[in-house]
């Protein structure tokens, strides 16, 4: 700033590169991949549909609607901590790089937000996990029901963005009218964002010590997780939506490069944890292969396209501030209690598909192999349309 | 940059800094986010002529990466970002 005549302090030009510009995508979703590496040698990998549900589950029990003695406090439990320290974590970043602002949308947004969390909450109880759980940590995990679950994704993406250009054509009116933004930073000087946004991380970093002087130290750990993974997705936005979306939209491939590189070296990391006996080797493989994961990244696909974040996505943007995304937040919370327990009572959980453990078929190296191979395709095909926009629909 | 002056969100090169008179078109993106203002943007850009400018305002931080790979991936020029309390004006020059 020219009123400024000094030089910028040594911490003031490492603030700015922190918190002043945004973070490279793929550094960002390599960093992604690797935490999510530790975190399933701490306990169990990433996934935020799991944490989701059981926020929908305790709304209903404080409603009397549900009945539920097993249920684990959402202070307490896992899933639903590494959301919190996610929000939480995001939240902060925000508000130390100055982006945090309420931005209510027009209506007709917030009610593709509630839509887009119903379809990611029915999707998730499907196909075992969101985008996050069912299909990144279960690639990795080499689990066949991951695999399934991207082909649903893609499709799922495609149309949904379809569907938008067609609303935007025959109903123009509906993503317009009355908009409002609250807590805005101003446009010159700090502002008060960066100092909230201190205090914010200090209590993010007083919450773990709380939580293992009470005896919970694995959920001290698990509120770590999730805050790193708020600050890098803020800070990078880094976003698996754009890693299916973009492609049918401008082509830009950055997103989805950064995906097939994350996941190969999260599958590389579980791949060790699991051959190595540091880990069961059918952890996180579930029986959703194939009709479970299909059709429910069909539906997640339609879903995240639609309400503009997915499983993380929804979370970290609803702690930047975005009002749709906290409607979509919550109908992802309800919707996914509500169709586990259909799920569970028309006993359909048991069809959804087998467990197929990928090196239980064809050998460790081929599982891997197979999983890279993978990765390269869409790596390289995202990369090809990138020029050529020959699936582009804008 | 002075105290009052609005934000020029910075760029590689000259993208997004160029000066600009006035636009043909506005479009209110407040309140949206990705990918509404990238696809309204695309209808919006339609209804001009070759070389007129059309201004986009949004309140969503990831308009800036979006609209940067928009401009690049579309070839419509991205002339000038700006920020002000909150809110990012785009302006882009309708090229092909």
């Amino acid at each position: 700033m020219a009123h400024v005549t000094t030089e910028p302090g040594a911490f003031r030009e490492h603030y700015d590169m922190i918190f002043g510009q945004p973070w490279p995508v793929i550094p960002a979703a390599l960093l992604v991949g690797t935490l999510n590496v530790f975190l399933f040698a701490f306990d169990r990998p990433w996934t935020a549909s799991d944490g989701f549900r059981n926020w929908g589950d305790w709304l209903f029990q404080s409603m009397g609607l549900l009945h539920r003695p097993d249920l684990i406090s959402p202070f307490l439990y896992s899933g639903s901590i590494l959301n919190l320290g996610l929000l939480m974590g995001a939240l902060a970043a925000a508000l130390l790089s100055r982006e945090f602002a309420i931005r209510v949308a027009p209506v007709g947004e917030l009610f593709k937000g509630g839509v887009g969390g119903l379809l990611m909450g029915l999707g998730a109880n499907l196909a075992f996990g969101c985008n996050i759980g069912g299909f990144f940590s279960a690639v990795a995990a080499l689990s066949m029901s991951g695999v399934a679950m991207m082909l649903g994704l893609v499709v799922g993406s495609y149309l949904s963005l379809k569907y938008l250009l067609w609303e935007l054509e025959r109903w123009p009116g509906f993503s317009t009218g009355k908009s409002s933004t609250f807590c805005a930073p101003r446009s010159s000087g700090l502002g008060w964002q960066p100092v909230l946004g201190i205090l914010t991380l200090l209590l993010l970093l007083l919450l773990p010590f709380l939580y293992s002087r009470l005896g919970y130290a694995r959920q001290a750990g698990f509120l770590l997780f999730g805050v790193a993974f708020g600050l890098v997705f803020q800070r990078s936005r880094f976003c698996l939506v754009r890693a299916f979306r973009e492609p049918f939209m401008t082509g830009e491939a950055e997103h989805t490069r950064a995906a097939a590189l994350a996941l190969t070296l999260s599958m590389i990391g579980f791949a060790i944890l699991k051959a190595m006996d540091l880990k069961d080797a059918t952890d996180w493989v579930f029986a959703g292969f194939w009709t479970g994961g299909l059709v429910g990244g069909l539906l997640f696909g339609l879903g995240m396209v639609l309400a503009g974040g997915c499983g993380a996505g929804s979370i970290w943007r609803a702690g930047e501030g975005h009002v749709k995304l906290w409607v979509a937040v919550v109908f992802f919370a309800v919707g996914g209690s509500l169709s586990r327990l259909i799920l569970v009572q028309t006993q359909l959980l048991q069809k959804l598909g087998t467990a197929v453990f990928l090196p239980n078929l064809v050998g460790w190296q081929w599982a891997m192999l197979l999983v890279v191979a993978l990765m390269v395709s869409w790596y390289v095909f995202a990369t090809w349309n990138e020029r050529s926009r020959k699936f582009s629909l804008i | 940059m002075s105290d009052t002056e609005d934000r020029v969100t910075s760029t590689a090169g000259d993208v997004g800094k160029q000066a600009v008179d006035k636009a043909d078109l506005t479009l209110d993106c407040r309140g949206l986010l990705c990918p509404m203002p990238a696809l309204k943007t695309s209808t919006a850009i339609k209804n001009l002529q070759i070389g007129q400018i059309l201004e986009m305002l949004t309140t969503d931080p990831g308009a800036k990466p979006d609209m940067l790979a928009w401009s690049k991936r579309t070839g419509h020029e991205l002339v000038r970002m700006e920020e002000k309390s909150g809110v990012l004006k785009f302006y882009i020059r309708k090229t092909v």
